[in-house]
């Protein structure tokens, strides 16, 4: 079961390993250790957002979050891997549901499956422009409150980490993209693994229901050895990953409860390549709710930063127009939600279904391959391309919000302590911004954007000469299509000025 | 093999030709000048006994990205103008992290006082104007307005 690929000797960086962080990491309650003081900071942000000042570029619940942490998840995913996962303050309360031994059940099998991480972004990203997230605190506080409320509900209700696994936005985010960290867990030495009893990496050293089975029959039918579960032991992997068998980053939190749990000390936190995962063969599960997870989450951060420039405003005006939806008597606001519900729809849903099979058709047709892979095995060999230049939108979209408000989290601070009579920090200098200049972000914007789309063109390239063989060139051309189509509009895209809009009016 | 591995750097070349015309089309956040966009503020200002109300009109229906001046009037219970206020005028965007663009108001006589507001970003923004009289009275208004890139 354990790949060749991945060299096995314990000579490769093992961060679990290191002097004092490996130990701190591996400690029982390291993890608790991290998700308390993010605990302490959501409940901040919640109190601000509904306490504090309105004005978004004055409340913590806005900054924080739309400013920095998602200019942080980038460069974390990007240079070490899924650490927001790691102090997720939202799975403190679900470990308490799960101490409780409250769940039992499994998630319900149909919805085991991506499509639920892809309703759930979506449902975020078009609530985030719909809404107007970002320019309001209290709804912002609330969406924090909602995350916790679900967290736990789904933990109360469901034996393996469901919430986390299936439903969060955040963690399929991050899931996507963490793909390409330097950073996988796996184990020291396979051998062990295979002639471990416990399995205790993803059953836990307690469970309500193993994954693995390890109750083994003895003679007379009565089992030999009994798995005992108590609420006291360690959890093993609540998205239910096998450690020896992992080649991917795709649903790891990065918990790192399966180091905790397995009595050998066989796992590791090793070192890769960035990106490595993505162009090694048969890393991710041949699904298509996979490959649409990724697809689409790349076309999603076109469309997301698409309604912040001012292009959408004059498109959804044209889509009020064609559909006489001003005639019907709808306010601004029911024509802003069909329109920019529209927009959505097809440039995020849509776009990346349609088009990305119709890649995949075209590389089958060309290649000659149809007797050979199915539909569904011609796209998903592609779907990990789309990662880097997804991750491009992203950091550009993402890093533009980040670098032109670095530094107001600081005035954004002092006003809130001095609201609260600590002085002690002084008078807030409201003009600290971040980088004013606009081309310097500008040339940021389009080197990562142009970055992103050469590393999915060459990961690409990778797969189809694996997957195609001498028909490499011609099964590659469908996808670098697509690329060089997604890289053009990311581009005028993230040249357009920014128009941040509230409240939309329609003629 | 070979062509493949040409593709690569041939399409990336094609792209960033590509990308560099548009880009060159559409430059991020010019300082085109703005119309006579001015917005005009009334502010009255009571304290203790004496109110003041601030009212701000927008003479202008579409502000452009780019320095604009705005006007505020400051005017005491009686509706008479106060001079020698200080008139200071803060524009957030309501998006977060956007720096908020600070600048005070000269006076130009008459209880009227004129600041250069650089609307330097398209999108929704507040602004607020605080009036200080010498004697420490105050007043305030906000007006949500919108700047169009
Ligand atoms: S990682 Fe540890 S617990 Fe998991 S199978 Fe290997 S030896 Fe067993
Ligand atoms: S327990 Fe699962 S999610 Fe947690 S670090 Fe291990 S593999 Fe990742
Ligand atoms: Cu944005």
């Amino acid at each position: 079961m354990t790949p060749a690929s991945i060299p096995q000797a314990a000579t490769r960086f093992d961060v679990l390993r290191l002097p004092l962080i490996g130990r701190l990491l591996r400690w029982r309650w390291g993890r608790l250790a991290v998700q308390i003081p993010m605990f302490a900071l959501a409940a901040l942000l919640v109190y601000d957002g509904f306490t504090g000042s309105p004005l978004a570029s004055q409340n913590l619940a806005t900054v924080a979050p739309w400013v920095h942490y998602r200019g942080l998840i980038i460069i974390a995913l990007f240079f070490v891997g899924n650490l927001f996962c790691m102090a997720c303050p939202f799975t403190l309360p679900r470990t308490l549901g799960k101490r409780l031994s409250l769940s039992k059940r499994r998630f319900p099998r149909v919805l085991r499956s991506k499509a639920v991480a892809i309703a759930s972004l979506f449902a975020l990203f078009f609530a985030y422009e719909w809404l107007d997230l970002w320019a309001s605190p209290a709804l912002t506080a609330w969406v924090i409150v909602g995350y916790f409320v679900a967290s736990f509900a789904f933990e109360a209700f469901f034996g393996e980490s469901a919430f986390c696994k299936y439903v969060c936005p955040l963690g399929s985010f991050n899931f996507v993209y963490s793909t390409v960290s330097p950073l996988q867990i796996s184990v020291r030495d396979a051998s062990v693994c295979q002639t471990c009893v416990g399995k205790e990496c993803v059953n836990g050293s307690y469970s309500p229901q193993p994954v693995v089975l390890i109750d083994s029959i003895g003679v007379n039918g009565a089992p030999d050895i009994t798995h005992t579960h108590t609420p006291q032991g360690i959890p093993g992997c609540g998205t239910l990953l096998f450690a020896p068998q992992m080649q991917s980053n795709l649903d790891c939190t990065l918990c790192l409860d399966c180091a905790r749990a397995c009595p050998h000390g066989n796992v590791g936190l090793f070192g890769r390549g960035i990106g490595a995962e993505l162009s090694r063969p048969k890393a991710w599960p041949a699904r298509y709710d996979v490959a649409f997870l990724v697809i689409a989450l790349a076309f999603m951060g076109l469309v997301n930063a698409f309604g912040m420039v001012p292009p959408v405003y004059d498109l959804m005006q044209r889509i009020s127009d064609t559909l006489g939806l001003r005639a019907l008597g709808l306010t601004d606001m029911g024509i802003e939600t069909i329109a920019l519900g529209l927009i959505f729809v097809v440039g995020g849903l849509i776009a990346p279904i349609g088009l990305s099979l119709a890649a995949a058709g075209a590389a089958r047709a060309l290649t000659r391959t149809t007797k050979r892979d199915n539909l569904r095995v011609a796209l998903t060999t592609f779907a990990p391309a789309f990662v880097p230049i997804g991750l491009g939108f992203w950091a550009a979209h993402y890093g533009f919000h980040f670098l032109i408000g670095l530094f107001s989290i600081v005035p954004v601070t002092q006003g809130f302590l001095l609201d609260h009579g600590i002085t002690l920090f002084g008078q807030p200098n409201w003009a600290l911004g971040g980088i004013t200049d606009l081309t310097v972000i500008g040339a940021f914007q389009a080197i990562v954007v142009i970055a992103g789309y050469g590393a999915s063109l060459w990961t690409a390239q990778k797969i189809a000469l694996r997957a195609y063989k001498r028909q490499g060139f011609t099964g590659l051309l469908p996808w670098a299509l697509l690329f060089t189509l997604m890289l053009l509009a990311g581009l005028w895209l993230f040249s357009q000025p920014m128009e941040m809009r509230g409240t939309v009016l329609f003629d | 093999m070979r062509p493949i591995l040409s593709l690569v750097p041939a399409l990336l070349l094609a792209a960033l030709l590509a990308g560099c015309r548009q880009s060159a089309g559409g430059t991020p956040i010019p300082t085109q000048p703005a119309p006579d966009a001015t917005i005009e503020a009334t502010a009255e200002v009571t304290l203790n006994a004496e109110s003041l109300t601030v009212t701000i009109a927008l003479t202008d229906e579409v502000l452009l990205v780019g320095v604009a001046p705005v006007t505020v009037t400051v005017t005491d219970a009686d509706g008479e103008p106060v001079t020698g206020a200080t008139v200071a005028l803060r524009a957030d965007m309501t998006h977060a992290g956007m720096a908020p663009v600070l600048a005070s108001a000269e006076e130009t006589g008459d209880g009227v006082y004129v600041a250069q507001v650089d609307w330097n970003m398209g999108g929704d923004w507040v602004l607020t104007i605080t009036a200080t009289t010498p004697d420490g009275r105050t007043g305030s208004a906000t007006l949500e307005t919108r700047v169009e890139s």
